[in-house]
């Protein structure tokens, strides 16, 4: 369940229909964006035209992933997040580095994937993440996270 | 104190987390570890800009700096010149203090009373009536496997509630975790905490008794003659009480959307009832979802010296309690005080208006630790250490099992622990009476 729907992001395009990215329409390229196979510069005139800046901007916060968290689809949204640890107890990667995370205590290990700092969770080794492994399937904390400060996008499919 | 990592226990909320760890340099408090923003936000006061540094009076309408003995004797006569004080907060506070507060109102011959009255009160009154089931926390972890929140939202009041004792961890008898535990959201609204349930049941407002009832004659195996009760189909009724029923250990927790909307105390009355008779078929408990960090304690402190959990009244020489007649708001309301003691609490700024304004009026000693409206309007300030991190002190957890809070900071300037000020103010008032 994104947060983040292709109408949104429809909105935030030109909505001109012009079809210099390669895609029919611009609610095409908002659905490609949102699958990961479209970059927001691949929009031509978002980028040339001056009054689609402020849109510009909001489209590269939205979208402003590092590579390494592409690989998992993992997009963490710190200022959402209120530090309640929902994370760090579901991550089966968390629990199986530590049997205190897993009987719902705070725990320090270098091996997990999520830990709750300064009241809000940090992402600390994301390579642990099962996603970026085989099991693409594994979506729980985002499940299991209140205020959508977790989502996890699709990306290539 | 010594710098580095300190293990401490978080006076954030009811919660009483144990499993928290401060990184302490030079006096001051760095970063912190498995907080959450509410906890981590009240370790942090300790570095606040707008902590209170020194006693304070008001002279001219101007608050000055004074010195702690200066502050002492104008506090000592505003509070013993007066009639019938009310001495209002300690929910954020110790144990050892709030029993000074106590022997503070017998002293003065004036109304004590804690915030739990305009918040889990009606939770005491109606376990006194429907009688308790209850269970700790820990219990709770290693068994249950129905947890349900009604009209309470711990994501926002305990964030970690979920993560640390309910749904979450892995117990002795829930190796499982969350695949095995059931998590059911009564409440109003749309909740953070109905995102991740299993069922949420949005219900219309003040029409919880109702659904008790409903939910209590189902039990019996009576007819509902109605079709939807509160909005719920009967039939989702009927089938939530069956799966109920069959858990092996269910526990209801139980939010101020039920302690505070129409019927108060009597929609708890109902829940404890219902829990009673779910009881027939399987564990069931119950526990009231205390805010602040010490609430219960004022609760447990005042019954065990007075007999009464809270709004005691000691202006007549004896112990005469009566929720609505000498219970904080109330009392304000009515004009029925003529000076008052804040410890630990902020109602100016957390009252509605008109109880607001008339606490402004009236002579106000203030003991806290940060800058707040409260302290604006009061004729004497007195600066507190924070509870849990400047000072130690007893705790009771929301599930009532007391905890020993930790000192790890040194308090700031002429800062005392809360329980110091209130001895030395007893003293002083002693003296001079």
């Amino acid at each position: 369940m994104p947060a983040l729907n292709a109408f949104q992001v429809y909105k935030l395009l030109p909505q001109t229909n012009c079809g210099k990215c390669g895609e029919p329409n611009c609610m095409a390229f908002a659905v490609a964006l949102l699958g990961g196979k479209k970059k927001v510069e691949d929009c031509p005139p978002l980028i040339e035209e001056a009054k689609y800046a402020d849109k510009l901007k909001e489209l590269q916060k939205i979208f402003a992933v590092s590579d390494e968290v592409e690989s998992t689809g993992l997009v963490y949204h710190e200022e959402k997040c209120t530090g309640c640890g929902n994370c760090v107890m579901v991550c089966p990667e968390d629990v199986a580095a530590s049997p205190l995370i897993a009987g719902g205590k705070g725990d320090v290990c270098d091996n997990v994937v999520f830990r709750v700092e300064n009241g809000k969770a940090k992402i600390v080794n994301l390579e642990k993440c099962r996603r970026s492994g085989k099991e693409k399937t594994c979506r729980i904390c985002e499940m299991f996270c209140g205020t959508g400060a977790i989502e996890i996008r699709m990306v290539g499919g | 104190m010594s710098d580095g990592f300190v293990q401490v226990v978080c006076p954030g909320c009811g919660l009483l987390c144990d499993d928290i760890e401060v990184k302490v340099e030079n006096g001051k408090i760095v970063s912190t570890l498995h907080t959450c923003a509410r906890g981590e936000w009240i370790l942090l006061n300790a570095n606040s800009e707008f902590r209170l540094t020194s006693p304070l009076v008001k002279k001219n309408g101007q608050h000055v700096k004074v010195s702690f003995d200066e502050a002492l004797d104008h506090a000592a006569e505003i509070l013993s010149s007066a009639e019938r004080p009310l001495l209002w907060g300690w929910s954020s506070t110790s144990v050892e203090a709030q029993r000074v507060g106590i022997r503070l109102a017998q002293l003065l011959g004036g109304v004590i009373d804690s915030t739990s009255s305009i918040c889990h009160g009606s939770s005491i009154l109606a376990g006194r009536e429907a009688g308790f089931r209850t269970a700790t926390l820990g219990e709770i972890k290693n068994r249950a496997d129905l947890i349900i929140y009604w009209g309470s939202d711990p994501s926002h009041s305990h964030p970690r509630h979920l993560s640390r004792y309910t749904t979450i961890p892995r117990g002795i008898y829930t190796q499982m975790g969350y695949e095995q535990k059931q998590l059911v959201v009564i409440d109003v609204r749309k909740t953070r905490t109905g995102k991740v349930a299993n069922q949420v049941l949005e219900i219309e407002p003040n029409k919880d008794y109702e659904l008790i009832s409903a939910m209590r004659m189902i039990l019996k195996g009576e007819n509902v003659k109605e079709k939807e009760v509160a909005g719920i189909p009967v039939k989702t009724l009927n089938q939530l009480i069956q799966t109920w029923k069959t858990q092996q250990f269910g526990v209801i927790f139980v939010g101020l959307g039920l302690s505070m909307s129409r019927g108060k105390y009597r929609n708890i009355e109902a829940l404890y009832k219902l829990v009673q008779e779910l009881n027939e078929y399987t564990r069931f408990v119950a526990i009231p979802m205390a805010g602040h960090f010490n609430m219960v304690g004022f609760n447990q402190v005042a019954t065990w010296l007075a007999g009464q959990p809270f709004g005691l009244d000691l202006s007549k020489g004896s112990i005469y309690s009566n929720p609505g007649e000498t219970t904080g708001a109330e009392i304000i309301m009515r004009d029925e005080f003529d000076a008052m003691l804040v410890v630990a609490s902020d109602p100016i700024s957390t009252m509605p208006l008109p109880i607001a304004r008339k606490i402004a009026k009236k002579p106000l000693v203030v003991i806290d630790c940060l800058e707040n409206p409260t302290v604006k309007n009061a004729d004497v300030v007195f600066p507190a250490a924070i509870t849990g991190v400047e000072a130690e002190g007893t705790a009771y957890r929301l599930d009532s099992v007391p905890i020993r809070l930790k000192k790890f900071l040194e308090p700031c300037n002429d800062c005392k622990p809360d329980d110091e000020i209130l001895s030395l103010l007893l003293e002083r008032i002693e003296k001079t009476s």
